[in-house]
């Protein structure tokens, strides 16, 4: 297969996460108007809600973990590089994808199975959410967790690719240390 | 292998794994698993998980997007041009104005925003080629811009505030007080030290010659439009924490509308700009976050073999007195802060620290204002200088490193007077909580 073929497909596939992050940017904004909606309702009508505090921490717990495939597409993962950037660009795609394939893949896969099965049987026994007087059912706050964790799994084995096909074309895609540092 | 031996091992691999520069947080969670993995064999994935659901679950942590949404959002509303625009009208005729104006502006822009960088980029932009064009000395326009954009970490509501509270578990409004009344002192320290400079030497600080003066009437209109609606904002935003009014989550979220409205009102809102400021405040959020994510792996499987017990024989063995030890806590994360960013250096050195803080009885608000005054001054302090690194990301190439180096030292100075006033003493960091009942 011809080396571009292949990065356009990967393009293709980045699809999950940029969706995922849409639907992050989503909930901040939720997030936001829950807490805001709190602020009236204790403030203005002297009612606060049961529900907001609780909604706001599953929305920002689900935030951090299904946007994490978007910000690695976009590179904002804070790296320290000052030393790494002085190896040939091969050897940095290189550790780059060992890393990615051989450590960190099998610790998110692991981690993402676990926290289906428990996604899985929190549905089945209809668990609630321990920590406020609420109690909502956490299944669905788990699930959140769950597509975060496997869509960012899906978005590191695609740049593990990436990095692949840089050992062999270190200029065919971007490098490690190629980011906006004027980003945070 | 035993179990701390193979929490002796954490840290090295932690940090073979950051140099090869792979992302923090993924060296975080992999060192971590790894360091599972011969322990708790398949319940390593167990230990992993428990973390990320306790961080995702963090009530705190819920303020860092709605704070960094607010930030973003100010920049998009064009309020530092304006705010610029303002402190030159009242101080670009005195010594050293545009400087004098540089710092207020960053002082300010800290106070809406608690990210770090970004307020040094903002102020460098527009500032440089302003004090470049009057002839002032290069290395005052450097370290005025990297001191101004090092204020992000101290004065509240500060992202790094906010993240010291979630791991340490304290109240964000206590942390907040705490180290308001050692950042007002530190930037007129600043600010007195710019105008000291320009008084002594006027040829470092020329009068600015574009500045004709504004009539009164008008200075007051560019201030009551450009300054006072951020001001208010600010205001009602610190307050309602401090006073206890509302969480710091509720009153980041009503800052956030006020930034949106800010913005509508400023004639800078489109659905482009609220899309580009959602899509920061996303990458900033999963950034900082994920790091914390990891950093609470790695803190706990450390936990776990027993690293920290380990980390207190070492500690007793020293023989050290209780300042003794807050000054070797303090030096390592003076040197941490020049590899690392600061969401690592808080999470990879606090969760160790705290039971060392418990043994000796240091007071824990005290040491977190040191602890923060030191991370500022690290990101300050050459030649391994965050700081340095985003202005030479924005400076012309006339500015020479030298210049920088140059530049921050007499800040770096402030800052160690600072900490030295927090440290002689302590009620500048402990009165003002003292004094608060935060509504957490």
């Amino acid at each position: 297969m011809k080396t571009e073929t292949l990065t356009r497909i990967l393009t293709r596939l980045d699809t999950v996460g940029r969706f995922c992050g849409y639907v992050a940017m989503a909930m901040i904004v939720l997030m936001i108007g829950c807490m805001i909606w709190e602020v009236v309702a204790r403030k203005a009508f002297n009612a606060p809600t049961m529900w907001a505090t609780t909604t706001s921490y599953m929305f920002n717990g689900t935030i951090f973990l299904i946007g994490a495939a978007y910000t690695l597409r976009a590179n904002q993962h804070v790296r320290i590089d000052f030393l790494s950037t002085r190896f040939p660009l091969r050897v940095q795609h290189a550790i780059n994808a060992l890393f990615y394939l051989v450590i960190f893949l099998p610790a998110l896969y692991m981690t993402g199975d676990f926290a289906i099965t428990k996604a899985l049987k929190a549905y089945d026994r209809g668990t609630l959410e321990a920590m406020s007087a609420w109690e909502p059912l956490i299944w669905p706050f788990l699930t959140g967790i769950s597509i975060g964790l496997v869509s960012f799994a899906f978005q590191v084995a695609i740049e593990a690719i990436r990095h692949l096909i840089g050992i062999r074309y270190p200029n065919a895609v971007a490098a490690p240390s190629d980011r906006d540092l004027l980003e945070g | 292998m035993g179990s701390e031996t193979l929490a002796a091992l954490m840290f090295p691999l932690l940090f073979l794994f950051v140099f090869l520069g792979v992302p923090v947080a993924f060296a975080l969670i992999a060192t971590a698993f790894l360091m599972a993995l011969p322990a708790f064999g398949e319940l390593a994935s167990l230990q992993i998980y428990n973390q990320i659901q306790n961080t995702a679950s963090q009530l705190l942590l819920t303020a860092v997007p709605a704070f960094v949404f607010m930030g973003v959002m100010l920049e998009a509303s064009g309020i530092s041009e304006r705010l610029f625009r303002a402190m030159q009208v009242w101080m670009g005729r005195l010594p050293g104005g545009l400087s004098l104006a540089t710092m207020t502006m960053a002082a300010i822009i800290a106070a809406s925003t608690g990210i770090v960088g970004a307020v040094e980029v903002v102020i460098g932009v527009m500032a440089i080629p302003i004090m470049m064009r009057n002839g002032y000395n290069k290395s005052l326009i450097s370290g005025t811009i990297c001191a101004g954009g090092s204020l992000g970490t101290m004065i509240p509501p500060s992202i790094v505030v906010v993240i010291y509270a979630a791991i340490s578990q304290q109240s964000v409004g206590k942390l907040f007080a705490a180290v308001l009344f050692p950042a007002l002192i530190m930037v007129a320290l600043f600010l007195g030290y710019i105008l000291l400079r320009a008084i002594l030497k006027p040829e470092d600080a020329p009068r600015a010659v574009e500045e004709e003066p504004v009539p009164l009437l008008e200075k007051l209109k560019i201030t009551a439009t450009g300054m006072l609606p951020a001001a208010a904002l600010i205001v009602a935003v610190l307050g309602a924490i401090l006073l206890g009014v509302a969480t710091p989550t509720e009153a980041a979220s009503v800052g956030a509308l006020g930034a949106v409205i800010l913005t509508v009102l400023y004639g800078r809102f489109s659905w482009a700009v609220l899309y580009d400021t959602l899509e920061r405040t996303l990458k900033i959020n999963c950034m900082i976050l994920l790091i914390v994510a990891g950093g609470n792996m790695f803190a706990g499987i450390f936990r776990l073999h027993r690293g920290n017990a380990l980390v207190q024989d070492i500690v007793t063995s020293l023989d050290l007195t209780a300042f003794g030890i807050v000054g070797a806590l303090l030096l390592i994360v003076f040197i941490a802060g020049f590899i690392l960013d600061w969401v690592s250096v808080v999470l990879i050195t606090l969760p160790i620290f705290l039971p060392i803080l418990a043994q000796f009885e240091i007071d824990e608000i005290w040491f977190a204002t040191v602890m923060i005054v030191v991370i500022q001054t690290s990101y300050l302090t050459p030649p391994m200088a965050p700081s340095i690194f985003y202005l030479r990301s924005i400076a012309p190439a006339s500015i020479t490193f030298g210049d920088m180096y140059r530049g921050v030292m007499p800040f770096i100075i402030c800052q160690i007077i600072v900490l030295a006033l927090v440290m002689m003493f302590p009620e500048l960091a402990t009165y003002l909580p003292s004094q608060l009942q935060s509504y957490e």
